[in-house]
């Protein structure tokens, strides 16, 4: 799989099947070695195109990467349970794949 | 506390104005993000595990209660409600938008505020005693010097791209309340045997990979050559400091090779050419910045109001808090009370922008408006009269703020660890959890006493590990998050860095580790020995073979 | 390559470089017989990589150690970014591209107003309109 943080907003996305970017992890292709290929071309290109940076590829092992990094990464947040504002505002909306 | 002038409102914003053209030239690829991203350390920016984080100078620890009100409002707006106070007086916000970054500066830089030098190879925000100007055993403010020491570092052209980060701390109080022995350069207000007061200037301390405690450089500088005193360490660092190895680069290395005498003679070679030139403060401007901080005029009060005693026969919740989270004042009459931010279920450190603004109300009905943070991840509400306490209290607890005793064994302190940060081998927040619950009997946390423990995800020591009695390491064993665990370490007076006592533990283990080290230290303590004195006296053979002979036997079987 | 004047924002016609240190060098190498015999030519400090600032404590050696007046020049990896903080150290001009000088001319005139006075520059809290003013011994001596 192939990974990053949109430059713009640092939102961690996701290389798709389709050679787009995603913030959802369900959407993380897995690229084998044919795939692999394409897959790198397309993180030279939206690197130079300035629309992500700090990539890289995470090995896996059958489906998805296990390691407890890759874990709360995917899960967008941390595993404990932040202090909650009362005064909390609507989240912001997601700005969506891209 | 010191206000901005127009000079240094003007200041911050242009440096606003500046990030945002940078910002703007990184999106359109003209900065390479190798270019960028100095420019956005030196602004706080980060990019960590789950997007940019923008960490934002509390500078000395010092806020107003509007300040504190600015920066629920950032949480509020800029990103989830909530934000992290850190172990150097900063505060963090961790889902920041770096379209958004330029925003949050002007809308730091119109309430006083920055996030100059956060993080990168420079100069960092310079830390201080919390209880600065309210301390009963201070030789004077030490907040004047900080301040002027933020001044003298900010932006210094000479100083911006350093061989590593840099930290100064500064403390004048009898008990440092700074950890000024681990710092790049620790400074303590002294008063030397003319009576005269000055600098004792420590170098070299610190934590990470290579923990030192930083060794004396001078004695005694007279207080009109501190910046240039300063200015001529700092040059010999530049200038001769490793930069061919990261671990290798901080000042405790070179201090390290070229030994602390010749160190100490090449300074005094730069400073012979330096001192009583520019670099030096006029006393006109030394007078400017001191006046802000005049001590607040606080009516008489009396020592121990019968209110006070009233409500500690009648509460036990307020008795208990009363006698661990109200520090002594310089004034009888008066209090500096702690608000802890480690209570049952919160991340260390973490308050949400709710609780920002009811610390900020606490400050405003009970004490001067004012506020401070501290390192261990807590704040303070100085300046309180003591027949005010029970009041303090009642509304702190009605806004889930009055649990959580300054000192004891549930005010852990801990970096974010896995949960947040990209340099971690393993989660800080969940263990420090789980050890809050194993203690979470108040009288049990009352009887064992003064305890620190701390808790870093990895060596990077952000954490403090190394400074606690009882010291956490995250480490990475195989792909599964171990723990380390240190005894022995002490911030403070008579600095010292802990020792590690073993192997690794697995996450689930460490808390009967925690409870098997301090039952010990219970069974075999001396009257009201502390544990630092118990394992003075007695080592820390015993405590061992808890832990790894019977000890893990249990911590498994729990 | 062309010669942007750190003071005034101007560019001007590379002169003549009689000598190039490297920023690297440690400071008991920039000796006197660095800056002699230059006749006129300007003096070099050269920056294998923006992020390593040896380079600017340098500077302030040449100038402060040195006594050196000359025009004062830095070569290599800087970036518009550090306009400020070169001219603050003591140089007088950086060597750039011409394509890159609005660049630079931008960032100058973006940096902050400085805290500390640096190389009898006035101290700029008491005197925030001279933020531009230099010290006159080191105004462009660029050699003709």
């Amino acid at each position: 799989m192939f990974t990053a943080n949109r430059l713009d907003d640092g939102a961690v996305i996701w290389l798709t099947g389709a050679l787009s970017w995603s913030e959802a992890s369900t959407q993380a292709a897995v690229f084998s070695d044919d795939g692999a290929e394409a897959a790198r071309d397309a993180v030279a290109i939206a690197c130079h195109r300035n629309f992500i940076v700090a990539a890289y590829e995470v090995a896996v092992d059958g489906r998805a990467d296990t390691s407890m990094r890759e874990r709360i990464r995917a899960g967008r947040g941390p595993t404990i349970t932040p202090p909650q504002d009362n005064r909390a505002r609507p989240a912001r909306p997601a700005t969506g794949d891209r | 506390m010191y206000r901005y002038d127009e000079f240094d409102r003007g200041f911050v914003e242009s440096r606003a104005a500046q990030f945002r053209d940078q910002v703007d030239r990184r999106l359109r690829g003209e900065l390479s993000e190798d270019e960028f991203k100095p420019l956005r350390l030196q602004n706080g920016l980060y990019l960590q595990l789950h997007a940019y984080m923008l960490r934002i100078a509390i500078p000395y620890g010092v806020l107003s209660s509007d300040q504190l009100r600015g920066l629920a409002g950032i949480a509020r707006d800029f990103d989830r409600g909530f934000g992290h106070f850190t172990t150097r007086q900063n505060i963090q916000f961790n889902w920041i938008r770096l379209v958004d970054a330029p925003d949050i500066l002007d809308r730091l830089a119109a309430f006083d505020m920055h996030a100059i030098q956060t993080s990168g190879n420079c100069i960092r925000n310079v830390t201080c005693d919390p209880l600065a100007g309210a301390a009963h055993d201070e030789i004077e403010d030490p907040r004047v010097w900080a301040e002027i020491i933020r001044q003298w570092s900010t932006l210094h052209p000479e100083f911006a791209f350093l061989p590593r980060k840099f930290k100064i701390a500064i403390s004048a109080g009898a008990e440092d309340r700074a950890a000024t022995g681990f710092h790049d350069i620790g400074v303590r207000l002294v008063r030397n045997r003319g009576g005269e007061t000055g600098f004792r200037i420590l170098v070299g301390g610190g934590q990470g990979r290579t923990p030192r405690v930083a060794r004396q450089l001078a004695h005694f500088i007279p207080k009109r050559h501190l910046l240039s005193y300063l200015e001529a360490v700092m040059r010999v660092y530049n200038a001769a400091g490793r930069r061919d190895n990261i671990y290798k680069a901080r000042i405790k290395i070179l201090v390290d090779a070229m030994g602390i005498g010749s160190f100490a003679e090449a300074v005094t070679t730069e400073w012979g050419l330096i001192k009583d030139g520019a670099a030096d403060l006029p006393e006109s401007e030394y007078r400017r910045i001191a006046d802000y901080f005049a001590p607040p005029d606080l009516a008489a009060a009396p020592p121990v109001p019968q209110a006070l005693a009233l409500a500690q026969r009648h509460d036990a919740g307020f008795a208990r808090w009363a006698r661990r989270n109200c520090l002594p004042h310089r004034l009888a009459g008066h209090a500096n009370a702690v608000i802890s931010l480690k209570s049952a279920g919160r991340p260390p450190g973490d308050a949400s922008a709710s609780e920002m603004e009811a610390i900020a109300g606490l400050a405003d009905d009970h004490g001067t408006g004012e506020i401070r943070v501290t390192y261990q991840q807590n704040i303070i509400i100085p300046h309180v009269r003591r027949d005010a306490l029970p009041a303090l209290y009642e509304d702190a607890r009605a806004a889930g703020l009055g649990g959580g005793e300054n000192g004891l064994v549930s005010d852990i302190i801990a970096c974010p660890g896995l949960d947040y940060c990209n340099l971690a081998n393993a989660r800080s927040l969940p263990l420090a959890d789980r050890i809050f619950q194993r203690f979470d009997d108040p009288q049990r946390r009352m009887a064992i006493g003064r305890l620190q423990v701390n808790i870093s995800g990895c060596i990077n020591a952000c954490g403090h590990h190394h400074a606690a009695d009882i010291g956490i390491l995250g480490v990475d064993k195989k792909g599964v998050e171990h723990y380390q665990i240190t005894i022995g370490g002490r911030a403070g007076e008579a600095a010292a860095i802990g020792r590690i006592i073993g192997p690794s533990f697995a996450g689930d283990e460490v808390p009967a580790v925690v409870e098997t080290i301090i039952d010990t230290y219970l069974a075999g303590r001396e009257g009201n020995e502390s544990f630092a004195a118990y394992v003075a006296r007695s080592g820390t053979d015993g405590l061992k073979a808890a832990v790894y002979d019977d000890g893990a036997a249990r911590a498994r079987a729990s | 390559m062309t010669w942007f004047d750190l003071a005034s924002g101007n560019l001007l016609r590379r002169g003549v470089i009689g000598h190039v240190l490297s920023g690297n060098a440690p400071l008991a190498d920039i000796t006197p017989a660095d800056i002699a015999g230059l006749g006129g030519a300007a003096l070099a400090v050269r920056f294998d990589r923006f992020s390593d600032g040896r380079g600017f404590t340098a500077a302030r050696h040449i100038r402060e150690m040195l006594a050196y007046e000359g025009a004062l020049v830095a070569q290599g990896h800087v970036i518009p970014d550090q306009a400020d903080y070169l001219r603050r150290c003591g140089f007088t001009h950086a060597e750039i591209s011409l394509s890159a000088a609005p660049q630079w001319r931008r960032s100058l005139a973006l940096a902050p107003p400085a805290m500390q006075p640096v190389l009898g520059s006035p101290r700029a809290r008491s005197l925030a309109a001279c933020r531009r003013v230099q010290n006159p011994k080191h105004r462009d001596r660029r050699p003709d």
